[in-house]
Formats: structure tokens, sequence, C-alpha cells
């Protein structure tokens, strides 16, 4: 547990100290800010426009910024040596892996809320009606999507031997995820029988945490009646509050899982040398 | 990755168990939360009057009116039609289209007002016709020449209007009082939504 | 000849004011003695006392000369009560008719029958059992309050009638345990008309109904200022022409008007917000409408603002579409005028597919990239609308679940095929048409406004907080070193 806090607060202190981390915090603050300036004349509340548009701007920053983050702590510490020398210590692969999750994550997630901070702030100050309840509801919604990208972070992490190779297949996962999901879907599965696309949709979905976790809030802003008559009791099961201890445990299982996966990797690695 | 691709395959194989298992096409119940009539959007009451099309993929299109699903198949053709389903109007129950027995007459009140009801046999709906006093017996066939008029066509007619005296279907304005059994008349004839 | 009606009424009134109310006053409190000798005589027997009492209001209408006001006294009644000749019946303060059986509590079957400020509680739940059944032209109902298991008002073949400021709504029946059970009893319409021509309806308040007025085969109608809540649709129209839906209010309905087969008519300055908790749900739906208008409306937090199919040679203009999942959505519609109308914050402004001819101009798209060279107000850029996604659902209605997502937005942006033959708005307005203030003015927004104000002072504390948090992390672990 010591070893864990230890590899945390070093986590931190690196990553405060990484200029990437305030490039993100300034370009995240900057986008939000103005997001809420263009549309500083319609209330933001409920599923709107308004919503809707900043939405997909989260969608689009923050999981590029966890992945990029994420990567290269994992692989700086290959190419800068420093997993070799601590590989030589008593220091369990697991707590090493959560360690480094749980500082990189109060890196991220400090960003996020000085990003949010700051739009709540200048949102009191100009007079815009921001619901508070959207408002949290974004947070805990960047906050979720920030720590699941954690995870695939650490992942292509692991996976990559240098800095290089980790910016290439954060990227292209990135434009996977968030950008290419629908066209590649909608071209998979348009060739199958018309039956199979929603079990296999709904099942896919459960693996792309940006989609999991946009579907969700769009649900919780109230939009859910516009994913049609085919997810009706999804939706209306999801509006509950037990749809969202299920969000929860899926979303737990969702980063126990993948840290399983990059703890396997990482074990395979070491046994081999 | 992998891991996922492994879950991905195995379910795979088992909708393609699932789906080689449906082979025909079974008529789908309905909810009345979401399901609406695929020509005019209403909402489709789990009544008497509802129909449903299971295209040839399995696809379950609901109208709320025999004439609705007519349009439907006016415009797209019947190409895509795995079986088209109306329901019995004392029991509710599916019964293929071809094999039903129609009743028409401009007076039934139906919800988009094409005025027509559906027996699974001649017998129910000869039934039906002799307690309105009035009504055409159409099978499955003759409806192909029907001309599918709306009764607001023939609003204001005055051929209308004895029609509707002499069914029975406003039987509480002709008759003395609320009398018990011309009410659950009345009751029976314009039930369910509209 | 709809306008004549109120006159009518008021030369009535003049006519007869004062000597008609003596005698009406003066049977009234005949009757305020008769009650109760009544219940003296059937205490401790509810099913004598109920039928009693029934016998008494029948008695009290039958035993009254054509033509003559009646003003019921104060009490509990129970129906059902015929009233088959003209009559005025006037209730005093604390009327209750209540009615178990399944007759209406009240059927009216003779002309120019007026009945004011009665309460009427149907008990008997059955969709088609109204608590009002009128078979008579020249009818007045004002001031009803209805509460019913069944229907509200019916209307049957029944021109000319006059229904003002009464309140209609559902409640859940009780079995004998006390349980609700309401699934299996449907619930009724809350005005109900068919083949009626030539009614005004208005002012009215409908909650928890299936339909909230609902017309069919009729027309010269008139519905105004009416509000209606939670039901299914608020405004249904079948096959009406000439019609006039004017200032009316719907909230949380699942559709708030729909207006299917009809002709002629003008649809304005109605109010419909936030039906979108349905899968269909959708503000004004327009289906198989010709020639008509609709201006002045205002939709906020619809699923769909305002759907329009198969409908054409419409006019739709000055309205305000705001804060919609869709803003429009077209489907076959032809031959339509939409212009000046105000799209603003809509999750999608416009969605547009099988409408050919439709002309669009002037209205104000706020998504849009406008650019204005001369300073005229109108933007030299054409707003195009792109119905990839419409076209990609009607399939295949799984993929609703992209409904605008991040690539989503990206793939609709790549599409462009056959783009001359989208809908387009040739001439969009680079500012507002409509000021909201006045629109928004129709719903109430008072209260609301309070409470923001306190959420506000809220909202910067959990900002500031969450800013020094963060602020304190970086300083602390970044910038200080130990």
């Amino acid at each position: 547990m010591t070893d864990l806090l230890q590899i945390a607060k070093r986590e931190i202190k690196i990553g405060f100290r990484n200029p990437w981390s305030y490039s993100f915090l300034v370009l995240f603050s900057v986008f939000s800010l103005c997001l809420l300036l263009i549309n500083s004349r319609n209330e933001v509340s409920g599923y709107s426009g308004v919503t809707g548009s900043m939405l997909s701007l989260i969608l689009y920053l923050l999981p590029l910024m966890a992945l990029f983050l994420g990567s290269f702590s994992l692989t700086a510490e290959k190419e800068e040596g420093s997993w070799q020398l601590l590989s030589t210590y008593p220091l369990g692969t697991l707590p090493f892996l959560v360690g480094k999750f749980a500082g990189l994550s109060i890196v991220l997630l400090t960003i996020v809320t000085f990003g949010y901070g700051l739009m709540g702030f200048i949102a009191v100050l100009l007079g815009i009606t921001f619901e508070l309840n959207t408002y949290l509801l974004f947070l805990a919604f960047s906050c979720g999507l920030v720590l699941l990208f954690l995870s695939v972070a650490l992942f292509v992490g692991s996976l990559s031997r240098n800095r290089w190779q980790a910016l290439t297949i954060s990227v292209m996962l990135w434009f996977f995820l968030v950008i290419g999901w629908p066209a590649i879907l909608i071209a998979v599965l348009g060739v199958l029988p018309y039956l199979w696309i929603k079990p296999l949709l709904t099942l896919l979905t459960l693996l792309n945490p940006a989609e999991l976790v946009r579907l969700f809030v769009v649900i919780k802003l109230g939009g859910g009646s516009v994913l049609g008559p085919e997810y009706y009791r999804w939706v209306s099961w999801i509006r509950e509050p037990g749809g969202s201890l299920a969000f929860v445990l899926v979303f737990i299982t969702w980063i126990a899982g993948s840290i399983a996966c990059v703890y396997w990797i990482w074990e395979r690695r070491r046994s081999r040398g | 990755m992998r891991k996922s691709l492994a879950i991905l395959s195995i379910v795979l194989v088992f909708t393609a168990l699932l789906g080689c298992g449906q082979k025909k096409f079974a008529p789908q119940a309905i909810h009345e939360d979401v399901d609406v009539c695929a020509v005019c959007n209403m909402q489709v009451k789990d009544g008497a009057y509802a129909t449903q099309i299971i295209t040839k993929d399995g696809r379950s299109l609901k109208f709320d009116d025999l004439g609705c699903m007519n349009k439907w198949k006016m415009e797209n053709g019947t190409d895509q039609i795995g079986m088209d389903y109306v329901r019995d109007y004392n029991d509710k129950s599916w019964i293929e289209y071809e094999k039903a027995a129609y009743v028409y007459d401009p007076s039934i009140r139906t919800p988009m007002a094409y005025g027509i009801v559906s027996f699974k046999d001649k017998k129910a709906a000869e039934a039906f016709m002799k307690e309105q006093g009035a009504g055409k017996l159409l099978s499955a066939d003759e409806l192909a020449q029907h001309s599918w008029q709306q009764s607001k066509d023939m609003m204001g007619m005055d051929d209308h209007e004895h029609m509707e005296e002499s069914s029975g279907t406003h039987g509480q304005m002709h008759g003395d009082g609320a009398g018990e059994d011309e009410s659950k008349e009345m009751n029976m004839n314009s039930n369910s939504g509209h | 000849m709809v306008g004549i009606r109120p006159k009518r009424l008021m030369s009535f009134y003049v006519r007869f004011g004062v000597q008609l109310l003596i005698i009406g006053l003066a049977i009234g409190i005949c009757c305020g003695c008769g009650t109760p000798s009544a219940y003296a005589s059937a205490t401790g027997d509810s099913e004598g006392l109920s039928s009693l009492q029934s016998a008494t209001l029948q008695r009290i209408i039958d035993e009254a000369e054509p033509g003559s006001v009646v003003v019921l006294p104060e009490g509990s009644y129970s129906g059902a009560i015929v009233i088959a000749k003209e009559l005025t019946v006037q209730a005093a303060d604390n009327v209750v008719l209540t009615n178990t059986t399944s007759s209406p509590a009240v059927m009216i079957k003779a002309d120019g029958v007026v009945l004011q400020g009665l309460r009427i509680t149907q008990e008997y739940a059955d969709e088609e059992t109204a608590a009002v059944l009128v078979q008579a032209d020249d009818t007045a109902l004002t001031e009803l309050r209805i509460k019913t298991q069944g229907s509200g008002i019916m209307l049957r073949d029944a021109n000319e009638a006059a229904i003002f400021n009464n309140e209609v709504t559902w409640y859940r029946a009780r079995d004998t345990n006390g349980v609700s059970s309401n699934e299996a009893r449907p619930r009724g319409n809350g005005i109900d008309l068919y083949n009626s021509r030539g009614s005004r309806i208005e002012r009215n308040r409908i909650a928890n109904m299936k339909d909230g007025i609902y017309l069919e085969n009729s027309s010269q109608l008139i519905v105004e200022k009416n509000r209606i809540y939670s039901s299914r649709y608020g405004i249904h129209c079948m096959y009406i022409d000439e019609s006039r839906i004017v200032g009316n209010i719907g909230e949380y309905n699942f559709t708030g008007a729909m207006i299917m087969g009809v002709k002629n008519a003008q649809i304005s300055n109605n109010s419909f917000l936030k039906q979108n908790r349905n899968v269909y749900s959708q503000g004004l739906l327009l289906y198989d409408v010709q020639t008509s208008t609709i201006e002045r409306n205002y939709v906020e937090g619809n699923r769909v603002g305002i759907y329009i199919e198969r409908s054409s040679n419409n006019e739709l203009m000055e309205n305000s579409v705001y804060r919609n999942f869709i803003g429009i959505q077209m489907l076959g519609a032809e031959n339509n005028k939409l212009h000046h109308n105000d799209f603003v914050a809509n999750v999608i402004e416009a969605e547009a597919t099988n409408s050919k001819d439709n002309e669009l101009y002037h209205n104000y798209w706020d998504s849009a990239q406008g650019l204005d060279m001369d300073d005229d107000g109108i933007s030299e850029i054409a707003y195009a609308i792109n119905p990839f996604y419409q076209q990609m659902i009607a399939d295949k209605p799984a993929f609703m679940l992209f409904f605008q997502s991040p690539g989503m937005a990206f793939l609709s942006a790549m599409y462009t095929a056959n783009r001359e033959q989208w809908t387009t708005d040739r001439s969009p307005f680079m500012h507002l048409n409509v000021a909201l203030d006045e629109t928004a003015a129709l719903s109430s927004g008072d209260v609301v406004k309070e409470r923001v104000l306190s959420k506000e002072t809220f909202m910067l504390i959990i900002a500031c907080m969450l800013l020094i948090t963060a602020s304190l992390t970086i300083i602390y672990s970044g910038v200080i070193k130990s």
C-alpha cells in the first residue's frame, strides 16, 4: 500500500511539471469558455443545442488528453529506464500500475475541475443561466470519461515501445472510438440481417467508453426519447436511480478489466525480462 | 482487445443461432408506449383495429387502422412483406390478412375512419353485421377492389346520416332514455382508441 | 355564424335577467328545503339515498318550465340526469354531482341548454362514458369542474356549442382494497367532439386525459386559450375544416397538437412545451394538412418541435422553435412556404426527406454560418438541410443510437449527394424574426426566475470551490518544491 502511495505521489509531481498538462488545461478552459460565450443568450439546461455541442466538444478533447498524458507517462518509464530501475526493487507490478493510475487520475481530474470551476464562475459572472444539475452532470460525465480513457491509455502505453508509437496508437484509437465509430459501425452492421443490428450495436456500445458515457449523459439530460423506440426500455431504465448504479458498475468493471489486462501484459514483460 | 474480439465472436455465433431459430414471421405484441402507426404516426392502441406487417428481414411495422396498412402496401409494394396480420374484432387475436373476413360500413368508427373491421371467420362477421343491421362482408381478395374511402369524405351527405341512424352507432340519441342495453351497445361500437 | 352565439346568450340574459333569477332562486329555495328532508328520510340506507337524490335533481329539472333558469342549491347530488328541454341550470357555490352509473352524469338532449358551475365526479371507469354528453345544438357549458374516470365532455352531432372555462381532469380509479388500478381502465378524452359544427372551446383546463381536446369530423370550430397538461395528445384534430386553434398551451403531453386530415385551419399563437418523454413526442404534428396557416407558435424543449408529413400548400411563418432535440422535421411535405421562423438552440435544427418544392426563406437558423455582405440582414449563404441522418434511420431505426454522436456529425458533413435537391433556405436571416419575450410570456416564467436566483449563488459557491481545489492541487504538487 505504501508502495502504491509513493508511486501515486511521484506521478502527481511529474504530472504537474509536465508542460503537456498545462497546454491541455489551457485548451480545455479556452474552448469551454468560448462555447459558453457563443451560447450566452441561451440557458444551459436539459438536452438542447447548447448542451449537445458542449457534449461534442468534451468528447473530442478529453479522450485525447487522457490518452496522451496516460500513455506518455507509461512509455516515459520505459524510455527513461526508471521502470528497469524500479523492477529491481521488491515492488509489485499491480501497486505500480494502480499507483500510476491513481496519480494520473488526480492530475487529469484536477485539469477538468479547473476548467469547470472557471466555466461556472464565468457563467455566474456573466449572468448566463446554467442549471446546476446540468453543470454537475457534465462535471461527473467529464470525470468518468477521463478515467475510462485513462485506463485505455495505460493499455496503449504498455503496448507501445516509445512515445512516438504511443502517440500514433493514441490518435488512431481516438479517431476510431470518437470520430470513425458511427461510420464504421453503419458500414459493417448495415450488411448484417436487420435483427442482428440492435443486439450487436448494444454490445459494441458497451465496449466504447466514449459512446457509453455520451449515451448515459444524453439520457440523464432527458434526451433519451431521441434514441427511438428500439432502446425505449433501456432508456427508461437508465433514467431511474438503478440505472446510475448500473452505470457505475459497468464503469468500475471497465476500469478493473483494463487494468487487469495491462497488469497481465506487464507481468509477461517482466518475467521475460 | 483480444478479449473483446472473443466476446464479439461468441455473440455473433449466438445471434446467428437465434436468427436461424425464427424463420416464421410471428406477430409481435403491441406496446402502447412505443408503437405508433408506420403511416400516420398515431399511437397504436392494443385493440381490435391494430394491424401489423412483419417484413422478410423480421422488422415489425404496426398500423392503427387497416386502411393505413393498405396505404403502406400501395406505397411500398408487397415484396418485402413476410406476413401481414389483422386482429379479430371480438377476441383481439392475430389472424393472417388473407384468412380474415372483413366488414365495411362508413358508420363504423375506426381510428383513421376507414370503417373496416376484421374477424377470424365469416360467421363472426355475419353475427356482427346482424347486430349492427348494416355493413358489407368482404374477403381479403375483395378488399383489393375496395375504394378505401375514409368516412370524412361522406360527411354531410344525407345517406351517411341515415346509415348512422340505422346502424345504431349513436343509439343513445335515438332511444327513449339511457337503457342499459343501448349504452352497452354504444360502448362496444365505438370502443378503444381513435 | 360562430360569433352570433355569445351575443344571443347575452340578449337572453338581458331580456329575462332579473325576473328569471328571482324565479330560479325561489325554485332553488324550495329545493333547498326539500333536500334535507330527503336526507333525513333516507339515513342509514346509502342505496336509497343516492337514488332519492338522483330523483330529486331529475325532478327539479323535469318540473322546471322550459326556458327558465334553475339555480341548484349547495349540496351533493348523484347522477345520472337527463336534460331534455331548453333550460339554464346554474349551480350555487358547492354543488357536487356524483355519478356511478354507466350513463353520463349529465346528458343534454334539448337545444339551447346552459349548464354552469357544477362540480361533476364521474366514477364509472370507462373510456367511452362521459361526464357530460351533449346531443343537441346551442349548448353552453361553462365553469364546470369535472373529475372523471372515463372521459370528460362529449359532443355528438351537437352544433354551435360554447364550452368555456371548464376544468377536466382524470383521476385514478381505486378498487375496494384501495389499490390503484388504472392500467386496465384506459382514460378517455377531455373534450370530445364528433360531427359537431361551429363550436367554441375556450379557456378550458384539461389534465391527465387521453386526448385533451379531440375533434373529429367537424368544421368551423374555434379552440382558443385552453391549457392541456400531461395528456396523450393535447389537441387532436381528425378531418376538421376551417377551424381556428389559437393561443392554446400544452405541456408534458405525448404530443402537443396532433393535426391530422385538416384543411384551411389557422393554428397560431400556441405554445407547446416539453413534449419529450415519449419516443414519438412532438410539439406540433401536421399530417395530411392542406392550405392551412401555422404562425407565431412557440415550441420549446420538445423531442421534435414541428413535424410535417404528407402536407402541402401550408404557410408556416414566424414560429419560434427553441431548444428541441429536432427543430423541424419534414417527410413528404411539398409546396409549403416556411418563412420568418426562428430556429434556436435545437440539437438538430432540421431534417427533411422527400420534401420537394417547399419555399424556404428568411428563416433564422442559429447554427448556420451566415454571411451578410451587403448589410441587409439577409445571409448570402444558403442553408441546406442535410437529409443523411433521417434517410439512414428510416430503414434501420436501431441507428438512432448515433443521434448527434460526434462521429455522426462528421459523417453527415461529408455527405453531399444530390445536394441541389435538398430542402434549402436560400436567404436565411441573420437575426431573430420574433422577439422572444413576447412569446415566452405565454408560459408562466415568474416562478422559475425566482428559483434561478438562489441557485445562482449556490452555483457560484460550487464553481469557486472547484476552482480553488484545482488551483491548490496544482500549486501544492506542481509548483512548490519540497
